[in-house]
C-alpha cells in the first residue's frame, strides 16, 4: 500500500525527476530522452536541470544548430536544436518538449529535446563504443551504444555537442587567417 | 558601595559552597542509581533545594545565566521526580554533566562569555525532557505524559491511572484528555514532522510551548505540540515548516495516523498496537489517498530542512549581522539555536544513551575549537569589519589634527578597534593585534589630553594605519600577516614616552591577554540599522528576482486562456488581477534590490581628505578639501570604478591647481588653496565636479606646447575649448618639473579613457588664475544601461542610448544606393546606411521553423512596410544610419555577457533579460559599422 502511495505521488509531482537512489548500483544514470522519433541516453551527470522551454531569442550569425538564446536565472544560454544536429525532421515542438542544461566544465548550454522518457542504471558491460566510420555523419556526436533487452539506444555525448557546435567556427577562423 | 560589596562577596562564597554540595549530591544520586536502581526520596529532595537555593542566590546577584542554568536543571529534577522521567543511569549521566558544566559556568562566569555554556545545558536538559516523553510513549511504568507545566501530584495519579493500559486508538487516553484540555486555551496546535534529530527540535520547542503528542520511529519523528505563537515565528524557532491543526482530537488523531501510515516500514512501531491500525484505516479510510499524500509530501520537507540546519553556522560571538536579521527572537534563544547546531547531540534514547555517555562529554570540548569552514567565514566577517575600522581611523586622525578638542571620535576609534582586535586576537593574527593595541594606546592618550594631535603625531598614526590596512591586505590574500612592526612600535612608544613618560610601559603593553574578549555588546549598535551583504549574493538575488518575472508571464498566459473559456472566465478574469498585483509588487522588488546596490557617494570620499592632506603636506601648501553631497546614492561597481580617476583629478588640483602659499599671498588669495569636490544627480545622470581655486590653466602655453608635439598648427586659431581638449591628447602634459605626484605626461588621457569606459562624458573649464573646474557625467549605475529597443523580424534589439542620435520614419525609396553600399540624407548631411536585418542576417519568416514561438508583432509587422524606421546612430563625431523595421520602447537595461560560447559572435555586446523573460540581444553598433563598410561578403557564407 505504501509503495502505491509512492507511485501515486511521484505521478502527480510530475515533472520533477528526482530519480530515487536505491543503493550502490554498478554503472551510470542516464537520462532517456526522445528527439524526433529516436531515443538517446545522456548521462546525468552531464546534466544541470530540466526546465520547460522558454521564449527563445533568435541568435543573429550564430551556427545553425543553434536555435537561438534563453535566459535562466539571469544567465544567458545558448540552444542547441538536437534535431537539426542530428539531421532529423525539424517540425513544431510540442508541449511535453524540455530543454536539458547541460554542463561541460565551465560551459552551459541548453539541448532541446522533444519528450523526457526515464532515467535508467547501466551497467558497464552494457555500453559499448563504437567505431566512428559506422555511423552517419549526423550522429558524429553519438561515440557509444547503450545495448539492453534487444534494443540498441545511441548515447550523446556532451562534450562532442560542445565541439562540433560551439568550437567548430573557431577552428575555421583559425584556417581562414 | 562597600555594603554592597559585602554581600556581594557574601553571596558569592555562600553559592560556592552550593555549588559543592550540588557535586557531592550529584555523587550519591549517581552511585545509588548504580547501586540499587532506585533513588532514595531524600537524596532528591536534597538536590532539589540545593539547586533552588543556588538558583535563588544567583537571581538575587543578578547573575541571570547562572540563574537561568539553575531553573533549567530545576525543570529537569522536577521531571525525574515526578516520575516523567526514568532514574536511570543516563539520567545519572545526564545530570553529572548538567553538574560539570554549571561548574564550568560558574567558575568562568565574571570572566568569560558563557553563552555557549548555557546552551549546552539547554540541549541536556532537552534530553531530560526526551527522557521523560519517550518513557512516556513507551507505557513503561512510572509513566505520566504530562509536560513540565503540570503540577506534581496530578501527574503520579494519572500516571498511576494510565500504567500499563493498552489502548486500541492511535492516541492513548491520556494524550486525548491533555488535547482536550486545551480546547478552552488559547494555544494553538502545530505539526512538526521530520527527521533526524529530535532532541534538537525538542529543545527549541520547549521553551515556547508544550508538548502534546511525540512519535518517534527510526530516524522520523512527530511533533505535536501547543503554543500561543504565530505559525511563522513558530516555524523560525523550529527552523523547519510547521503544520497548523485543528483544535480537536480527531483530526490530530487523523494526522498521527497519516503519520504512522507513512512510515517506510509499519510493521515493528513501537507504539501502536495492532488494533490501532485497522482503526487508522477506518478513520483514514474516508479519504484515502489525498490525504496521505500530503504527509508524505510534509515529512520530505523538513528532511531538507535539516540538511540546511547542520550546515556551518558562524560563532556566534561577534556577528552582528545574525543579529539584526533574526530579531523577533530573544538573544538567549538565538545564540541556543545557532551553538546547539555546532554540537551534534547524540540520539537520546535510553537504549542508546549509555554508549554515547563518552561521546557526549567529548562534545564539551569540542565547542572550543572552531571549524574550518567557520575560521574561514570568521575571516571574511572580520575582514569587512576590518575595513570599516581603517575607514573609521583616518576619518578620526583627520578629524583630530583639525580640531583636538574634539575627543568624542576617539571613542568611535576604539569601538572599532576593539572588536578587530578582539578577533585578530582569536584567530592568532598577532601583528595585527599588537598595531592595533599600540595605537589604542595612543589614542588613549590623545583623549586623556597627555598627548597632543599635531601634524607630526598623526603622521606616525596615518602610519600605523596604514600597517594595519597591509596586513589586512595580506590576510586577504591569504597570506600570514607578517610584517615587520617592532620598529614602528618603539617609534610609537618613543612619541609616548616624550610626552607622557609615566603612562607609557602600562598602555603599551605588547601582548595583553584575554581583556579583549567581552567586546560583543560595546559594538553591536555600530552596525545598527544597517547590514553588509555580500555583492554576489545581490547578484543573486536580482536574478532569482527576475526568474518570477517568466513565471509570472506563465500564470499571466494560464489567466489569459482561462478567461476565453466560457466555463472559467470569472476565475479567469480573478487570476489575471491577481497576476497584475503579483507584478506589481514584483517590480517594487526589483526596484528595492537595485536600490540596494547604491551606496553614499561619500563612502568614496572618505579616504580622500586623507589624500589631499598627504599631498599638501608633501608639496608644502596649504589646501582644504571641501566635499558636498556626500550622501548622494552611486551604483557600488561605479563607486569603485571611479576612485582613481577622482584621485587622479585631485593629485592634479593640488599639484598643479593650487598655488604656494607664499604666491597665493602675494596675489592676494587666502594662503589656504581650496579644493571642492561636488557631487550631484541629475536625472539619470551623476554630476561629479572637482574645481580648485588655483592658478588656472595656461591657455598660451597649452598652444605652444600643442605646436610643438605637432597637434597643432602654428598659425591656427584654436578656441578655449579646443584647447582644453587638447589636455585630453595622450602624452599632453604642461609641467615643466615632473614630480612624483602628477606630470609624468599620462594623465589626462587615462582619465578619459576611464570616463569613457564607465560610459560618462568628462569636459573641463578654467580661467587663467582663477583656479580650473573638471566635471565628469556618468550614468547613475553601470549595470543598467538607458537603451532603445527596437524590433526586427519580430525579434527585440537593444541599442545603448548614449549612441543613439535621432530616429526617424523615412520611405524607403529614398535611400541612394551607390554600389553595395546605401546612403541617406538627414538635414543636408549624407549618412551610410545599414539595414539590420541583413546585417544581422536575419531570414525573413524564420519565427516559422522550429521550435520558436510564433512572434506576437507578427502582424503589426506588415502594416508599417512602407514607411521604415531609420535610427540615427553616432559613433564619437561619426554618424550612420540603422534602418529597423520599428521601434519597441526607451528601456533600462542590465547588460549580460553572452558567455564563453557565444564570444565570437561581435556584432553582439551582450545581451539582456526583458520584462517577460525573453533575451533581448544588445547590438554593439561600432562593430556592425565597421564591419558593414567592406565585410559584407563575409556575411553571406552563412546563408542558410
Amino acid at each position: 500500500m505504501l509503495e502505491e502511495l509512492r507511485k501515486q505521488l511521484k505521478s502527480r509531482l510530475g515533472d520533477e525527476f528526482t530519480p530515487e537512489v536505491t543503493g550502490i548500483r554498478e554503472g551510470l544514470q542516464f537520462l532517456v530522452f526522445r528527439s524526433g522519433t529516436q531515443d538517446l541516453l545522456v548521462a546525468v551527470g552531464n546534466i544541470s536541470e530540466i526546465i520547460m522551454p522558454p521564449p527563445i531569442t533568435f541568435l543573429p550569425k550564430a551556427q545553425s544548430e543553434v536555435d537561438g538564446v534563453i535566459a535562466l536565472r539571469g544567465e544567458i544560454l545558448p540552444v542547441v536544436n538536437l534535431r537539426r544536429l542530428l539531421g532529423l525532421s525539424d517540425g513544431q515542438h510540442t508541449s511535453s518538449a524540455r530543454v536539458l542544461v547541460v554542463r561541460h566544465e565551465d560551459d552551459v548550454f541548453g539541448i532541446i529535446v522533444d519528450e523526457i522518457r526515464e532515467f535508467v542504471w547501466v551497467g558497464d558491460s552494457e555500453v559499448h563504443i563504437l567505431k566512428q566510420n559506422y555511423l552517419s555523419e549526423e550522429f558524429k556526436v553519438v561515440s557509444k551504444v547503450v545495448k539492453t533487452a534487444g534494443t540498441v539506444r545511441p548515447i550523446l555525448d556532451v562534450p562532442t555537442v560542445l565541439k562540433c557546435v560551439f568550437l567548430k567556427g573557431e577552428s575555421n577562423e583559425k584556417a581562414m587567417a | 558601595m562597600g555594603l554592597d560589596q559585602n554581600t556581594l562577596n557574601k553571596q558569592l562564597a555562600e553559592s560556592a559552597e552550593l555549588v559543592e554540595r550540588f557535586a557531592g549530591v550529584c555523587l550519591n544520586l549517581r552511585s545509588e542509581i548504580e547501586l540499587s536502581s532506585g533513588v532514595l526520596p531524600a537524596t532528591m529532595e536534597n538536590l532539589r533545594t540545593t539547586v533552588r537555593e543556588l538558583k535563588d542566590i544567583s537571581e538575587c546577584s543578578d547573575r541571570v545565566r547562572l540563574a537561568s542554568a539553575l531553573s533549567l536543571i530545576e525543570d529537569g529534577l522536577a521531571e525525574l521526580h515526578g516520575g516523567r522521567a526514568l532514574t536511570d543511569a543516563s539520567a545519572a549521566t545526564l545530570l553529572a554533566q548538567a553538574q560539570m558544566v554549571l561548574e564550568k559556568l560558574f567558575s568562568a562566569e565574571s570572566s568569560f562569555d558563557e553563552s555557549f555554556l548555557l546552551t549546552e545545558l539547554e540541549s541536556l536538559c532537552g534530553q531530560f525532557m526526551l527522557n521523560c516523553i519517550y518513557s512516556s510513549a513507551r507505557d513503561v511504568p512510572p509513566a505520566g505524559v504530562e509536560t513540565e507545566t503540570e503540577s506534581e501530584t496530578e501527574t503520579e495519579t494519572e500516571a498511576e491511572a494510565g500504567a500499563g493500559i493498552v489502548r486500541p486508538e492511535c492516541l492513548r487516553s491520556d494524550e486525548v484528555q491533555l488535547v482536550s484540555k486545551f480546547n478552552t486555551r488559547d494555544e494553538a496546535f502545530f505539526l512538526y514532522s521530520g527527521c533526524g534529530d529530535s532532541s534538537r527540535v525538542l529543545t527549541r520547542i520547549l521553551p515556547v510551548g508544550d508538548v502534546l503528542i511525540y512519535r518517534e520511529h527510526a530516524e522520523d519523528f512527530l511533533f505535536i505540540f501547543a503554543t500561543e505563537l504565530e505559525q511563522p515565528l513558530v516555524e523560525a524557532i523550529v527552523e523547519g515548516s510547521v503544520r497548523l491543526l485543528q483544535k480537536n482530537a480527531q483530526d490530530v488523531e487523523s494526522v498521527v495516523a497519516a503519520w504512522v501510515l507513512s512510515l517506510p516500514v509499519v510493521q515493528g512501531y513501537p507504539v501502536i498496537e495492532p488494533q490501532a491500525e485497522l482503526s487508522v484505516g477506518a478513520v483514514s479510510a474516508v479519504a484515502p489517498a489525498e490525504v496521505q499524500i500530503q504527509e508524505v509530501v510534509e515529512i520530505d520537507a523538513p528532511v531538507e530542512q535539516s540538511v540546511e540546519v547542520h550546515a556551518p553556522v558562524p560563532e556566534t560571538v561577534d556577528v552582528p549581522v545574525d543579529e539584526t536579521v533574526v530579531v523577533d527572537v530573544p538573544v538567549d534563544e538565538k545564540l541556543s539555536c545557532d551553538s546547539s547546531l555546532e554540537q551534534p547531540l547524540p540520539a537520546t534514547l535510553p537504549a542508546a544513551a549509555t554508549t554515547e555517555d563518552s561521546g557526549n562529554q567529548e562534545n564539551v570540548s569540542e565547542t572550543y575549537q572552531l571549524s574550518e569552514t567557520s575560521q574561514s567565514e570568521l575571516v571574511a566577517d572580520f575582514l569587512s569589519n576590518a575595513h570599516r575600522l581603517l575607514e573609521t581611523l583616518n576619518r578620526a586622525l583627520l578629524t583630530l589634527e583639525r580640531n583636538p578638542a574634539e575627543t568624542s571620535v576617539v571613542d568611535e576609534v576604539f569601538r572599532a578597534a576593539h572588536t578587530i582586535k578582539g578577533t585578530a586576537g582569536m584567530l592568532g593574527f598577532s601583528g595585527v593585534e599588537k598595531l592595533l593595541h599600540a595605537l589604542e594606546g595612543a589614542f588613549d592618550k590623545i583623549r586623556l589630553g597627555q598627548l597632543k594631535p599635531t601634524a607630526d603625531v598623526v603622521d606616525l598614526l596615518l602610519v600605523g594605519s596604514d600597517k594595519v590596512r597591509d596586513l589586512f591586505i595580506l590576510i586577504e590574500f591569504g597570506k600570514t600577516p607578517e610584517i615587520e612592526v617592532d620598529d614602528y612600535l618603539s617609534k610609537l612608544e618613543d612619541l609616548g614616552c616624550n610626552k607622557a613618560p609615566d603612562d607609557v610601559p602600562a598602555e603599551l603593553n605588547k601582548d595583553d591577554g584575554p581583556d579583549n574578549f567581552s567586546l560583543p555588546s560595546a559594538n553591536r549598535n555600530e552596525t545598527q540599522g544597517s547590514i553588509r551583504v555580500d555583492l554576489k549574493r545581490l547578484e543573486s538575488l536580482v536574478n532569482l528576482v527576475g526568474e518570477l518575472v517568466t513565471d509570472r508571464t506563465r500564470f499571466a498566459d494560464i489567466g489569459e486562456e482561462l478567461r476565453k473559456s466560457p466555463m472559467h472566465s470569472d476565475l479567469g478574469h480573478r487570476m489575471s488581477e491577481s497576476v497584475s498585483i503579483f507584478g506589481r509588487h514584483m517590480n517594487e522588488v526589483q526596484n528595492l534590490i537595485m536600490q540596494v546596490r547604491m551606496v553614499p557617494a561619500g563612502e568614496l570620499f572618505s579616504k580622500f581628505s586623507r589624500m589631499v592632506r598627504d599631498l599638501a603636506r608633501q608639496t608644502g601648501k596649504e589646501v582644504e578639501l571641501q566635499v558636498e553631497g556626500a550622501d548622494v546614492e552611486l551604483d557600488k561597481t561605479l563607486v569603485e570604478d571611479l576612485a582613481d580617476t577622482l584621485i587622479h583629478l585631485l593629485r592634479n588640483a593640488v599639484d598643479h591647481g593650487i598655488e604656494f602659499p607664499e604666491i597665493r599671498e602675494s596675489l592676494g588669495k587666502p594662503r589656504t588653496g581650496k579644493i571642492q569636490l561636488n557631487v550631484s544627480r541629475q536625472g539619470n545622470l551623476v554630476v561629479i565636479c572637482v574645481s580648485d581655486d588655483g592658478q588656472g590653466l595656461d591657455t598660451e602655453k597649452i598652444r605652444l606646447k600643442a605646436i610643438e608635439k605637432g597637434l597643432a598648427g602654428a598659425n591656427e586659431v584654436l578656441s578655449r575649448s579646443d584647447l582644453f581638449e587638447l589636455i585630453f591628447r595622450q602624452g599632453f602634459s604642461t609641467a615643466e618639473k615632473v614630480t612624483n605626484i602628477s606630470g609624468r605626461g599620462v594623465g589626462m588621457d587615462v582619465v578619459k579613457m576611464d570616463i569613457q569606459r564607465l560610459k560618462g562624458v568628462i569636459s573641463l573649464e578654467s580661467q587663467e588664475g582663477r583656479g580650473t573646474a573638471v566635471s565628469v557625467k556618468l550614468p547613475l549605475t553601470l549595470a543598467i544601461v538607458p537603451s532603445l529597443v527596437v524590433e526586427v523580424q519580430g525579434e527585440g534589439f537593444a541599442i545603448p542610448l548614449i549612441n543613439v542620435i535621432e530616429s526617424l520614419r523615412i520611405d524607403p525609396s529614398e535611400i541612394q544606393q551607390m554600389g553595395s553600399s546605401r546612403f541617406f540624407k538627414v538635414r543636408e548631411q549624407v549618412i551610410p546606411v545599414v539595414n539590420l536585418r541583413e546585417a544581422l542576417e536575419i531570414p525573413s519568416g524564420h519565427k516559422e521553423t522550429g521550435y520558436r514561438r510564433p512572434a506576437v508583432s507578427s502582424t503589426l509587422q506588415t502594416r508599417s512596410r512602407e514607411r521604415v524606421v531609420f535610427v540615427v546612430i553616432g559613433i564619437g563625431s561619426e554618424r550612420f544610419g540603422l534602418v529597423v523595421d520599428r521601434l519597441i520602447s526607451q528601456q533600462d537595461i542590465v547588460i549580460r555577457s553572452l558567455g564563453r560560447l557565444l564570444r565570437n559572435n561581435m556584432a553582439l555586446a551582450g545581451g539582456c533579460v526583458m520584462g517577460d523573460g525573453r533575451v533581448a540581444l544588445v547590438l554593439d553598433v561600432a562593430h556592425i559599422f565597421g564591419n558593414e563598410n567592406n565585410q559584407r561578403s563575409k556575411h553571406a557564407r552563412r546563408a542558410s
